[in-house]
């Protein structure tokens, strides 16, 4: 268990899996314990969730345009003043940006709101629990054990 | 000594004894109880496939097992493929989850495992509440068993099936039924065989790989009432329980922060859970798929995770969670019987 609060950084590597097994493991244990902490990840990893669904939704074929004008970019000599601002609000860079603007501002309204927020609490952490106590049932012998068991599409299976 | 210890040496006593009895006049009630004590005298090697059957999606799961009695375990996962390889250890009430994709042990303490006592309770309510009656001998996997039909008393429908090694007395299948006759789940233990030895090495931790603290199950209180008085608010319970259900065992557990009363009831085989906080929480249901509904005129939520089902909603003053095996108007019928504030 790591002494300190991980940074927003090392959340957003521990929701991606990009951390070393020894810091991986220690944010593991801090999630568990700290809920400010937990409440960060929850709000990284519905971000990510997010923008993945967006970027699903909004896939399609590369324009055949798009990759001459990357050739043509590439040769030509550096654009100036208004032309780049031009290129940089076309459609194709507008929109996404707009989309991760959006979000960004959602869940910063959302924690600038602050304590009244009711907290939010896995479903999981009430199952295992129930399962935990009623491993004594009658014949429970082999009832699930009393944590999930973890796998790559859960990241954050033992709470 | 604690009463706890000399309620599971009475346990192993009266299993061995009946396992070195000759088994032609057990009666059912007899055979029962060495069922549900095999293990703690009996250890085996074999393949489990658990199967839960729930309305939306049904979850099943296949692993090695190797028990040396009384209460060291490991199961190797060999499907779902999201589990494969992944390994589960126990040591009476210690946990350890292997995770070879992470290099990770979670540990996990679950002090209601070495409630005998409650072991205990429930025999006395499972007898209480159910007929025990013998369907008949066969043949499962190879070896000759005992099939015995629980019935629930109250509702006249057959709960469980479970078939006895007339040999070891462990149970190598268990079914369980809906109150419709459907199955709800199945647990089936296959390519069996019993070891006078397992070696300690096979229960073994790895190493190299690094130790996480995970979620820990403190031991739970039968005095109910000194459990609900420690919760810090007034908590409400129920009025009225399922038929046969009577309270067992209860603590107050954290949750993210808040504090929780968590009571369990049970008829003796059905179990439900029910949890009370008084502090704003919403319940995430990730990947359970729930359902929005209305109890006593609230707003709620229900979900189903294979045969085990969950009720969420709030009064205004307090939140509640009920978890377990009940169908959803056994859920209705014991929030409707919730105190109002």
């Amino acid at each position: 268990m790591i002494e300190s609060h991980p940074t927003i950084e090392e959340l957003v590597d521990y929701a991606h899996g990009e951390l070393s097994a020894p810091d991986d493991a220690a944010v593991h244990a801090h999630l568990a314990e700290c809920s400010s902490c937990a409440d960060a990840h929850t709000e990284e990893v519905a971000l990510t969730q997010l923008l993945r669904a967006h970027a699903g939704a909004e896939e399609r074929e590369m324009p055949v345009a798009v990759a001459a004008g990357v050739r043509e970019a590439i040769t030509r000599r550096p654009a100036f003043g208004w032309e780049r601002l031009q290129a940089a609000l076309r459609p194709a860079l507008v929109l996404p940006v707009a989309a991760a603007l959006a979000v960004a501002l959602y869940f910063g309204f959302n924690t600038w709101r602050g304590t009244g927020r009711s907290t939010p609490i896995d479903a999981a952490y009430y199952i295992d629990s129930h399962a935990a106590m009623a491993a004594n049932a009658s014949f429970g012998q082999e009832a699930p054990a009393p944590l999930t068991l973890t796998s790559d599409t859960t990241p954050d299976e033992t709470h | 000594m604690k009463r706890t210890s000399l309620v599971v040496l009475a346990f192993v006593a009266a299993s061995l004894a009946l396992a070195n009895a000759k088994p032609v006049h057990r009666t059912n009630d007899e055979l029962l109880v060495a069922a549900m004590s095999a293990r703690s005298s009996v250890s085996y090697t074999g393949v489990v496939q658990v199967l839960r059957i729930g309305n939306n999606a049904s979850q099943a799961a296949v692993y090695r097992v190797e028990h040396r009695a009384p209460d060291l375990t490991r199961r190797v996962y060999t499907a779902p493929s999201s589990l494969s390889g992944e390994t589960l250890l126990s040591n009476g009430d210690l946990s350890f989850s292997i995770d070879p994709k992470r290099r990770r042990i979670v540990e996990t303490r679950n002090d209601a495992v070495e409630e005998a006592v409650a072991l205990s309770a429930n025999l006395a309510l499972l007898r209480e509440n159910y007929d025990v009656i013998e369907k008949g001998t066969e043949t499962f996997d190879g070896r000759r068993t005992v099939d015995l039909v629980l019935t629930n008393k109250h509702s006249r429908h057959p709960t469980m099936l479970v078939r006895i090694d007339r040999d070891s007395n462990l149970v190598l299948d268990k079914e369980e039924f809906g109150e419709d006759g459907s199955l709800v789940s199945e647990l089936r233990f296959e390519e069996i065989r019993y070891a006078t030895a397992i070696p300690q090495t096979d229960f073994a931790l790895p190493k190299s790989y690094t130790l996480v603290r995970g979620p820990s199950f403190g031991e739970p209180s039968e005095n109910l009432a000194q459990v609900v008085r420690g919760a810090g608010f007034t908590a409400r319970e129920p009025r009225a329980l399922p038929d046969g259900f009577a309270p067992i065992e209860g603590n107050l557990v954290e949750m993210r922060g808040v504090l929780t009363l968590h009571l369990l009831y049970s008829d003796g085989i059905r179990t439900v859970s029910l949890f009370e906080n008084s502090k704003a929480s919403t319940l995430d249901f990730a990947r359970l798929a729930p359902r929005e509904l209305r109890v006593e005129g609230r707003d709620a939520t229900y979900a189903e995770d294979g045969s085990t089902a969950l009720l969420a909603w709030n009064d205004g003053a307090l939140y509640y969670t009920l978890v377990g095996d009940l169908d959803l108007n056994e859920f209705e019928r014991l929030a409707a019987s919730i105190e109002k504030p």
